[in-house]
């Protein structure tokens, strides 16, 4: 089944077959669909087989399993981070999708990675959003109770067969500036004041300022080799405060991004070995915009356009992939 | 993939406390390691039990993408340079198809014990009984670590509480210990307060720089981002009534 757009009388028949699948749209579209085995998140813009484009009308599917297949649907709030890994298979993903801006999107940010179970099989997923230009609430759906949430994450849990195995991938078209000083912040958390620049003390607001920093470049810190991303919300000069989309975490040590120049291109050359055959793929919203997409295609990425990536903890401004591999080939 | 990796390869715990500095590639690989760094340096994982998580977590997606590359950077140099007589029974042990040893159940190098000899045995039997799911060996693995974590926080965490009564009666009481303490695996607290300590003490050591502490500048991030909160929230409230009721 080709991952794209498709239409809602479509995406009927897909929910009465009972496969499990991963859908995203608009919530007056989702509202419509019956129940059944699957999960959603609103989002009105994606990158369809053709190009990138915002869309109300039709509902971009994912198929995540067979109807044979087992697996769990489970919502849950804030208070349900630390155990929502309680129902997962031994062998197999959970694929979750996030409210953006509400209290389970901040808790699972910032606890994620403290999880014990959070490696033993990949986590994917994606935070749900809204038409920017809207005063729609991002909500998630839960197809089997046939709900939407503000305050709730949705997950799914599914088992693979020993044989195969999921595994989770990240495209990050950004890489640290060598020149940069090295940041570290003395909190983990969505909002910063003070940090460290060098080993000074230094507002970070001033600091973006006084150095002309551009806002639309995350700032990077370094996983043993992956570069994660934290992207710039809002700075505040009247409160001297920034704001980020995802956490900075203290005894992190994060530097400034190099410029990126063209989206496009460089999302094609770091796709290029990605191949076709994916389970779920989503960009973020911030490269959409920033690197103007709308009406761009990118070869072998297609997906919702969402305000949040998940692989494993919270990403920003990356491209996250998910995928099978059979242990036999 | 012809590498030997067996759990008593010293690059297990070198890459763990950082000796090692391999830019990994498999994003699995870099994230867990990652995380067992972190918790290792807060002291919520014994060293033994991360090497035996991850081992047990790398054999499991050995076949994912970039897996077979990390596990060359990480064993092949090393592998180059020391002599095979340096793990001599390693080769007696089975060999896992993607290059991993299944250790027996005689540890030749003291500094990591695996915690369940009765575990590393069902999985050598798995590898000989062919026909048992690879990943249901792994998953008891998994479980038995962490069980195995749970006691062994649980004694350094009573271990920590003795040490502080001693202190204490000693009248040397640890600075703020209650801040720190030896958290279970499970807990979900991340090391914005706790690591604070550590922190000052690593970067004090490391850095040639400058010393800051690092835990009394984190209380005072967080009394300011309190105080700038309720302002933010007030400059809100204030925009939103002007709004309401004089639509600007």
């Amino acid at each position: 089944m080709e991952h794209k757009l498709y239409a809602v009388d479509d995406v009927v028949k897909m929910i009465e077959k009972g496969d499990l699948l991963a859908l995203a749209g608009d919530e007056r579209i989702l509202s419509r669909l019956p129940k059944g085995n699957w999960i959603a998140g609103t989002i009105p813009y994606f990158m369809d087989k053709d190009r990138g484009k915002f869309d109300t009308e039709h509902i971009f599917v994912n198929k995540l399993a067979d109807a044979s297949d087992s697996f769990r649907i489970r919502s849950f709030n804030e208070t349900g981070v630390e155990n929502f890994l309680d129902d997962a298979f031994d062998n197999g993903f959970s694929f979750i999708i996030i409210p953006a801006f509400s209290q389970v999107h901040k808790e699972y940010a910032l606890k994620a990675n403290y999880l014990p179970r959070l490696y033993d099989n990949p986590v994917v997923g994606w935070v749900s959003g809204v038409d920017l230009n809207s005063t729609d609430t991002p909500k998630t759906f839960n197809g089997n109770e046939g709900k939407a949430h503000e305050d709730h994450a949705v997950v799914v849990h599914v088992q693979l067969p020993p044989e195969k195995i999921a595994q989770v991938e990240i495209v990050n078209i950004f890489s640290p500036d060598e020149n940069s000083p090295e940041i570290e912040f003395f909190t983990d958390s969505f909002e910063v004041i003070n940090c460290l620049i060098d080993g000074e003390e230094k507002n970070f607001a001033q600091f973006l300022k006084e150095n002309n920093v551009d806002t639309k470049l995350p700032i990077i810190a370094d996983y043993t080799g992956a570069h994660i991303n934290v992207s710039i919300r809002e700075v505040d000069d009247e409160l001297e405060m920034v704001s980020f989309y995802a956490p900075v975490f203290a005894g992190k040590t994060y530097r400034l991004s190099k410029p990126v120049g063209n989206y496009v291109k460089k999302f094609e050359v770091q796709t290029l070995n990605l191949g076709d055959e994916d389970t779920f793929t989503c960009n973020c919203v911030l490269n959409y915009l920033y690197g103007e997409l709308e009406n761009k295609k990118i070869p072998h990425v297609t997906g919702p356009v969402t305000f949040g990536e998940i692989a494993y903890k919270l990403l920003n401004q990356t491209l996250v992939r998910l995928s099978i591999v059979d242990l036999n080939q | 993939m012809n590498g030997n990796y067996s759990i008593n390869r010293p690059e297990w715990r070198q890459l763990l406390n950082g000796e090692l500095n391999v830019n990994l590639k498999n994003f699995f690989f870099q994230m867990k390691v990652t995380q067992l760094r972190e918790m290792i340096k807060d002291n919520r994982i014994p060293m033994e039990v991360a090497v035996e998580e991850l081992y047990t977590l790398t054999q499991k997606f050995s076949k994912a993408k970039y897996m077979d590359e990390d596990l060359k950077a990480i064993f092949e140099p090393a592998q180059s340079s020391s002599s095979s007589a340096s793990h001599p029974t390693e080769t007696k042990n089975s060999h896992h198809p993607m290059g991993f040893v299944i250790p027996g159940q005689k540890k030749e190098t003291p500094q990591i014990t695996p915690v369940d000899p009765a575990a590393s045995h069902s999985q050598t039997d798995k590898s000989i009984n062919k026909e048992k799911p690879e990943h249901e060996d792994i998953n008891a693995k998994i479980a038995k670590i962490r069980e195995e974590t749970e006691r062994q926080l649980r004694m350094l965490e009573q271990k920590r509480l003795e040490l502080e009564q001693k202190l204490a009666r000693e009248g040397l009481a640890p600075q703020q210990s209650t801040d720190k303490p030896v958290s279970g695996i499970s807990s979900k607290k991340g090391p914005s307060a706790t690591s604070g300590a550590t922190l000052k003490n690593t970067a004090s050591q490391r850095s040639p720089k400058k010393t800051v502490n690092r835990q009394a500048l984190a209380e005072k991030e967080r009394q300011a981002l309190l105080r700038k909160k309720r302002l933010a929230e007030q400059k809100k409230k204030k925009k939103s009534f002007w709004k309401r009721f004089f639509g600007w």
